[in-house]
């Protein structure tokens, strides 16, 4: 049999579909553009005007943090807005029933039609945000111009400009795929913005859980699983990072995870609308389950995060374990009937749905069941000393030391330690099985009412066959028993030995990794008057220093012999009217080459400077501090 | 050729098509009858390559039609309530279908649009149902099909419209072979345009035949008898209907029109008269015949 007409290839049907679904949605193209040169390249400029007309001095700093909180609040949040219009208003015509027969009459594939609209949607979203972002580089051109600065972050611009893309490319298939799962677009709004606000509550309210139970638990890579199932929450995820901490050249571990899991995510959830939208039956336009795993997975959600939630509040209102599941029971109940609901638009298939809320509840009791036994002994997981090449200790004792950027963020910390000497992997083991040991001899199984958690710090085995292990480090304890301080005395004991290791010491203090150009003055006051402001020269920082790190060393060396040191940090302690306190003030520099500094900021090229919150003070007792007094003594900063 | 064989397609546990089988020629209009829910909108929608067989297949020339936009780019399909997109007036609507359907011929909405009262350019959503179909029925001819489907076409349609339709449709058939398959309760229409019909009933097919030789196989018969016969009379003839008014004898007959006559004649009636049925009859009749009966319904 002969065709009686040539017909469209695939790429002509595409083609046809993907201008025509354009020309549709143009109109919210046009409106999108408007509002995000609104908010970016308008709201820059008014931005710096602002600061140029208050005649503070324009820096690509200032032009930077500008862009920061311009993305992260009214363009991420519009953007998203927009993704979820577009991506409804293109998909919705499956959810009607007139309009699938007309789309689905039409001499077109289903894989040119679902394509077609895809990249239209894509292109409406996109297309947009690089012309936004192209007006604002025409923006920062004119203020670079006008305040005579050398340089402006376009690099900034560009890689937030393909993050949005990202953000854009992710939500928007999450979506699609949403209304590809859904008989109507009431069903699809309703799963896109539970899974949305639902998914990130259970799953917090889940860590809290294990939290609460089992000791050792890390936190770590806990922000890419809160938002895992939630593209439009973790879209605020990096930006966030990106402000509150590091910066684009420095991506931590959890970003790194971030962007590998929604790449993955992306690619799978368009694969997957594009296989189910061509397996789609017409006829389910309308329907209530067109394909119903979603729908389950959603309503088990939903139902796992108000009756955890609900169980919390009863534990908190009522107190134990009893109140605790009866929360649970009775909220995941509450959620399952509502969400069965909404969905089905009436209790009919309520009866035949309760077998996932009962799948659930005993999910749920085998989850606590875990969690109580220690988890598969996750909680007694301690390597030997002879299968670590190295570990990372972050104790609660250590001051929280930051190394600052020119831009005033973040750029690394030397927090936690590295310690890769035999004998400091062993203080460490030693007091990591000594706190496991106490807990899984007094209070297991594990509850969640009645005992509480002290955080000793946090360690990282980096192990020989290239593994980590990461556990907190943390005693289980009941609050109201008589002996508890007498039975954390080993544990005490075994930290002491870990804190007196010299490369532990030579690690973690300041006064060892610092250099001499760090700060450029000092300030000694006695109680707590001045009684002098020196600006010292480089030899003297020099030989300042390696008096305090005499002397640290040795008072630190000795504590596993002599109890605990003497504090000495003046943040640590009440200072008496006697006390001679020594305060080095630091200033920006830029670190030598084969500076200790340099591991921790990543081929970082500007000038830094140090910060801890409570300064860099010591209060210099003769006994403690010898070498540092004479020395003050000597050179008359303490006349 | 249109060829469904064995098709079934279910909705969830409702059998809306069950094994049904039937065939319509290269440039036939098919009309295709029913009670409501018979499966006569399923049936088309099935043809046009939207509803997916459950079993059975549905070809156009021998090539499945489902998802198979090759096929489909000669179908064209009209539903009961013709969607529009959204905002668009029916100028942009044939420009959208011209970019879908390689046969589209503009020459052929010109002169369409010189026949039909529509302007083109206002918007669809503000026009009556009738118009509405009117622009459906444009852009159908437009796209020079090989094979159109109408559900309820003439529902809305003015007699003006509903003759001129007729005679476009002729005309289509006679100049280019278009094979019509035609879906319509409005069975006084279908047969003024019909070659074929098919009759629908729950799901299944009652029959499928050549409208003139289904019109002379049925007769209605009116006769007067002296004295007064019962049905079991006639119990060599294949009588659908059997009803005595005072007395007047009517009947619904299938079969040979002489062999009837000769029956007839036999008894010797004081008076008798057969009649064509008209389409709407033969549907009464033989939707009777399969349980559907307005007295079943309405005692």
């Amino acid at each position: 049999m002969t065709l009686t007409k040539s017909y469209r290839n695939g790429l002509r049907q595409w083609w046809s579909v993907y201008i025509w679904s354009l020309k549709k949605q143009s109109g919210v193209g046009v409106i999108y553009l408007v509002l995000l040169c609104l908010a970016l390249p308008f709201l820059l400029g008014v931005l710096l005007f602002g600061v140029m007309k208050s005649q503070s001095v324009m820096t690509a700093e200032k032009l930077e943090n500008g862009l920061y909180l311009l993305f992260t609040f009214p363009v991420i949040p519009g953007t998203l807005l927009f993704v979820f219009i577009t991506a409804i208003l293109l998909f919705r015509f499956m959810h009607n029933k007139r309009s699938t027969d007309f789309y689905h009459a039409l001499p077109v594939s289903r894989t040119a039609m679902f394509f077609g609209r895809f990249l239209a949607g894509f292109t409406v979203l996109a297309v947009p945000m690089v012309l936004c972002c192209c007006i604002t580089a025409i923006v920062m051109a004119c203020m670079q111009n006008a305040a005579h600065m050398q340089s402006a972050p376009y690099h900034t611009l560009f890689l937030f400009m393909l993050y949005l893309l990202a953000v854009i490319l992710v939500t928007y298939t999450f979506t699609v795929f949403m209304a590809v799962c859904s008989g109507t677009t009431f069903n699809a709004i309703v799963s896109a913005v539970a899974v949305s606000v639902a998914y990130p509550v259970f799953m917090y309210l889940m860590i809290v859980m294990v939290n609460m139970m089992l000791p050792g638990f890390s936190m770590e890579g806990v922000t890419t699983v809160l938002t895992a199932g939630s593209p439009y929450m973790a879209s605020f995820i990096p930006a966030l990072f990106m402000m509150s901490s590091q910066g684009w050249a420095v991506t931590g571990a959890d970003m790194l995870a971030f962007f590998v899991w929604w790449a993955l995510v992306t690619a799978v959830l368009l694969l997957a609308s594009w296989l189910l939208y061509r397996s789609r039956k017409s006829e389910s336009a309308e329907g209530r389950k067109t394909y119903p795993v979603p729908q389950i997975i959603i309503r088990t959600v939903v139902s796992g995060a108000v009756g955890v939630g609900l169980g919390y509040i009863l534990l908190a209102a009522l107190g134990g374990t009893v109140a605790f599941f009866a929360g649970v029971i009775i909220g995941a109940c509450i959620a399952h009937v509502v969400t069965e609901a909404l969905y089905a638009r009436g209790f009919r298939t309520l009866l035949r749905s309760l077998p996932y809320l009962a799948g659930f509840l005993i999910l749920f009791g085998i989850y606590y069941a875990i969690l109580a036994t220690g988890c598969f002994g996750y909680d007694t997981k301690v390597p030997l000393a002879n299968q670590v090449e190295s570990v990372a200790v972050d104790l609660d004792s250590t001051a929280p030391v930051e190394i600052v950027g020119e831009n005033g963020r973040v750029i690394g910390s030397p927090v936690p330690v590295r310690l890769q000497e035999r004998a400091s992997i062993e203080a460490v083991i030693g007091w990591h099985q000594a706190v496991v040991d106490g807990n899984r001899a007094d209070h297991y199984p594990y509850q969640m009412t009645g005992t509480a958690h002290i955080f000793s710090g946090k360690v990282t085995y980096y192990l020989k066959d290239g593994s980590t292990l990461t556990r907190t480090v943390e005693s289980v304890y009941e609050p109201d028993a008589a002996d508890t301080q007498d039975r954390f005395s080993k544990q005490r004991e075994k930290k002491e030995l870990l804190l007196s290791q010299e490369e532990y010491i030579r690690s973690a203090n300041f006064v060892f990794y610092t250099e001499p150009q760090a700060f450029s003055s000092v300030k000694v006051t006695k109680g707590n008057e001045e009684a002098g402001h020196y600006v010292t020269e480089k030899g003297q920082q020099e030989i300042l220093l390696q008096m305090l790190q005499q002397d640290i060393l040795r008072t630190e060396m000795n504590r596993a012999e002599h109890g605990r040191a003497d504090l000495y940090e003046a943040d640590s302690r009440i200072i008496d009217e006697d006390d001679i306190v020594l305060t080095l003030e630091t200033a920006a520099f830029v670190p030598e080459q084969n500076s200790p500094l340099r591991r921790w900021i990543n081929g970082y090229q500007g000038k830094v400077s140090l910060t801890r919150p409570g300064g860099f003070s010591y209060v210099v007792e003769p006994s403690v501090f010898p070498n540092t007094y004479q020395y003050l003594l000597d050179n008359g900063f303490l006349a | 050729m249109i060829q469904v064989e064995r098709l079934t397609k279910k909705f969830q546990t409702k059998t809306a098509l069950n094994q049904i089988s039937v065939s319509v020629r290269p440039g036939s209009v098919f009309g295709l009858v029913g009670s409501n829910g018979a499966g006569k909108s399923t049936l088309l929608r099935t043809i046009a390559g939207i509803y997916k067989p459950d079993s059975g297949t549905v070809c156009l020339d021998g090539i499945p039609v489902f998802e198979n936009p090759a096929v489909k780019n000669r179908i064209f399909f009209i539903p009961d309530f013709p969607y529009f997109i959204p905002q668009s007036n029916m100028r942009e609507m044939a420009k959208f279908y011209a970019s879908m359907y390689s046969g589209w011929s503009w020459e052929r909405y010109r002169e369409l649009c010189s026949l039909f009262p529509i302007d083109e350019k206002m918007k669809i959503s503000g026009m009556s149902k009738g118009m509405q179909r009117q622009t459906a029925l444009i852009c159908a001819l437009s796209a020079c099909p090989d094979v159109l489907l109408m559900d309820e076409i003439f529902d809305g349609l003015d007699p003006v419209m509903r003759q001129l339709l007729k005679k476009l449709l002729a005309r289509e058939v006679a100049q280019r072979n278009v094979t019509v398959v035609i879906a319509s309760h409005n069975l006084r229409e279908l047969e003024d345009v019909c070659d074929h019909v098919g009759l629908l009933h729950q799901g299944g097919i009652v029959f499928e035949q050549e409208l003139d030789s289904l019109k002379l196989n049925l007769h209605k018969l009116q006769a007067v008898f002296k004295p007064m016969v019962t049905a079991d009379v006639f119990s060599d003839l294949d009588v659908l209907k059997f009803e005595v008014r005072g007395s007047l004898v009517h009947m619904v007959i299938r079969g040979d029109k002489g062999v009837i006559s000769r029956r007839i004649e036999a008894l010797h009636p004081v008076y008798f008269e057969m009649l064509p049925l008209t389409l709407e009859e033969v549907f009464i009749s033989e939707m009777e015949v399969s349980g559907y009966d307005i007295d079943k319904i309405l005692p």
